[in-house]
């Protein structure tokens, strides 16, 4: 209990400027307990809808415009927060019962963000297989300090840097790295009706020395337009995202279970607008892909 | 200024208290024990016998704390399968042994009275050592000792002790000693009630808004 009271009481302090993800919330005990149940390929179908918004999740908020200066120094300073929506298709997968269980069966489970009851599957002379249930989480969220730099050339560069500590050996530190580019595409055209840039951005996330290392990229084309303090702005891009989960199951203590998760995301469709005040920015958009996502930020710039 | 104050907190109130409301759900969470039933047998008869005394509660409370669930409210505890294993033996050469795993109360101490759990047959000492076995497994049995795991752990009503025997014959008969170690692994699944926060988990993700 101790365990996921200090998740939580980390998740406070990192509230604003640092970051929430899958592990301040479900990835207590309790998800450990569960996700340690499995030893094979349910443990990815347990997992892959978390992985996926995740994914979908660390490729967000990366631009609120797309106009980026020939030249001149800026640096805009933000706090974004990115939300994506539980498909009802990603709350359940087919699972297997492992290990000795007689005879195999395959049935629909609850993934780590479905139904919290757990399924019970019938075997041989009175036996049961039970396959955890999920948490009934809606959406994943996820947030992350991020400074953009400008300009040379058109061009500026974005980072996301965040280094926690937690205090607790179970969680281990959260270690968070991200670098982006985006170029000018608009500033090759005379009177071009709209800012056009073009970009491409990596972001890495770890938790514990092994526990999760997660990878992600994004590239995409930037369009916008502005009117007044109001900016319009949408993009297209395609995103990749992996995540490694290593553990121990309950089972087989000395055996380590190494996962390697693709998240399911490719193609992605961003709107949104960003509220300039002075040097304070606002910005909300809505992405739709395989998930639709809802991020916003606010930040000052220079 | 105020105007510009009240339009830069919007926002603010806007982003920040969905990602801290939280919401409490109560979810199972599922947690495999092992309780290990070592048997030693020696003999130089062409029958054999054993019994252990064993208490599955020890190893549930150790496996709910290991997975740092206290606090619980465990409602339900199952028996998953009975697999066994043939960890030492010396015995003759090519020993086929049968017999039966029976199951009974704490205080009984008559074999004969107590519960098949699991069937033995014609397995080749030799053959199967440190190789897990799954024997067939009689309803009867595992019953007995869901009920018993329900009293003791789920319903406080009882100790959670129980008897376990292994008896049966080998052939051929006589064999020229007999000497081995066979541990039964008996794997429950307990399923554990527990109140957590999820971050924007309500029925509606945008509650907190």
């Amino acid at each position: 209990m101790k365990f996921f009271r200090n998740a939580f009481r980390f998740k406070k302090v990192a509230l604003g400027f640092g970051l929430i993800c899958l592990l301040s919330a479900p990835a207590n005990a309790q998800f450990r307990a569960n996700l340690e149940r499995y030893t094979g390929d349910n443990a990815a179908g347990y997992l892959q809808p978390l992985t996926t918004a995740l994914g979908i999740n660390f490729n967000r908020s990366w631009y609120h415009t797309a106009h980026v200066p020939r030249h001149g120094f800026y640096l805009h300073l933000r706090a974004n927060a990115m939300m994506t929506f539980i498909a009802d298709d990603d709350r359940a997968y087919q699972a297997t019962t492992e290990d000795s269980f007689s005879p195999t069966q395959t049935v629909a489970a609850p993934t780590v963000v479905g139904d919290v009851k757990s399924v019970r599957v019938n075997g041989n002379a009175g036996t049961t297989y039970l396959f955890p249930g999920g948490f009934d989480i809606q959406s994943v969220l996820f947030a992350a300090p991020q400074l953009t730099i400008g300009a040379i050339a058109g061009t500026e560069a974005t980072f996301r840097y965040l280094a926690l500590e937690i205090g607790n050996a179970e969680i281990g530190d959260v270690n968070l790295f991200g670098a982006g580019l985006r170029h000018s595409v608009s500033q090759y055209f005379d009177q071009f009706p709209v800012a056009l840039a073009a970009g491409v951005f990596y972001q890495r996330f770890k938790l514990g020395e092994d526990f999760i290392d997660a990878t992600a990229m994004h590239y995409g084309v930037q369009a916008s337009k502005s009117f007044s303090v109001l900016t319009l702005y949408g993009g297209l891009g395609y995103d990749t995202a992996n995540i490694k989960v290593e553990y121990e199951p309950s089972a087989t203590p000395n055996e380590r279970i190494k996962l390697d998760l693709d998240a399911e995301n490719g193609v992605r469709a961003t709107l949104g607008v960003n509220l300039k005040l002075a040097i304070l920015h606002l910005n909300a958009d809505y992405s739709i892909g395989a998930q639709s996502a809802f991020s916003a930020g606010i930040g000052l710039g220079f | 200024m105020r105007k510009f104050i009240r339009t830069g907190l919007f926002p603010l109130a806007l982003i920040f208290p969905f990602m801290s409301e939280d919401c409490e759900k109560t979810v199972e969470v599922t947690v495999p024990v092992a309780t290990d039933i070592p048997f030693q047998i020696n003999s130089t008869n062409a029958v054999y016998s054993d019994v252990e005394t064993v208490n599955f509660a020890a190893d549930v409370e150790k496996a709910i704390a290991d997975a740092g669930l206290d606090d619980e409210t465990i409602i339900d505890i199952r028996i998953e399968s009975v697999v066994y294993k043939i960890t030492q033996n010396t015995s003759g050469p090519n020993t086929l042994l049968s017999g039966a795993l029976r199951v009974g109360p704490e205080n009984l101490s008559n074999p004969a009275a107590a519960t098949s759990l699991a069937q033995l047959v014609n397995v080749n000492l030799n053959a199967v050592v440190d190789q897990e076995q799954s024997p067939g497994l009689n309803p009867n049995g595992v019953t007995f000792l869901n009920d018993q795991l329900r009293n003791a752990i789920v319903l406080g009503t009882g100790s959670g002790a129980f008897k376990a025997f292994i008896d049966g014959q080998v052939a051929p008969s006589p064999p020229p000693n007999l000497a081995f170690r066979l541990t039964a692994e008996v794997n429950l699944t307990v399923v554990v009630l527990q109140k957590v926060e999820v971050p924007s988990g309500c029925d509606n993700p945008l509650a907190g808004l």
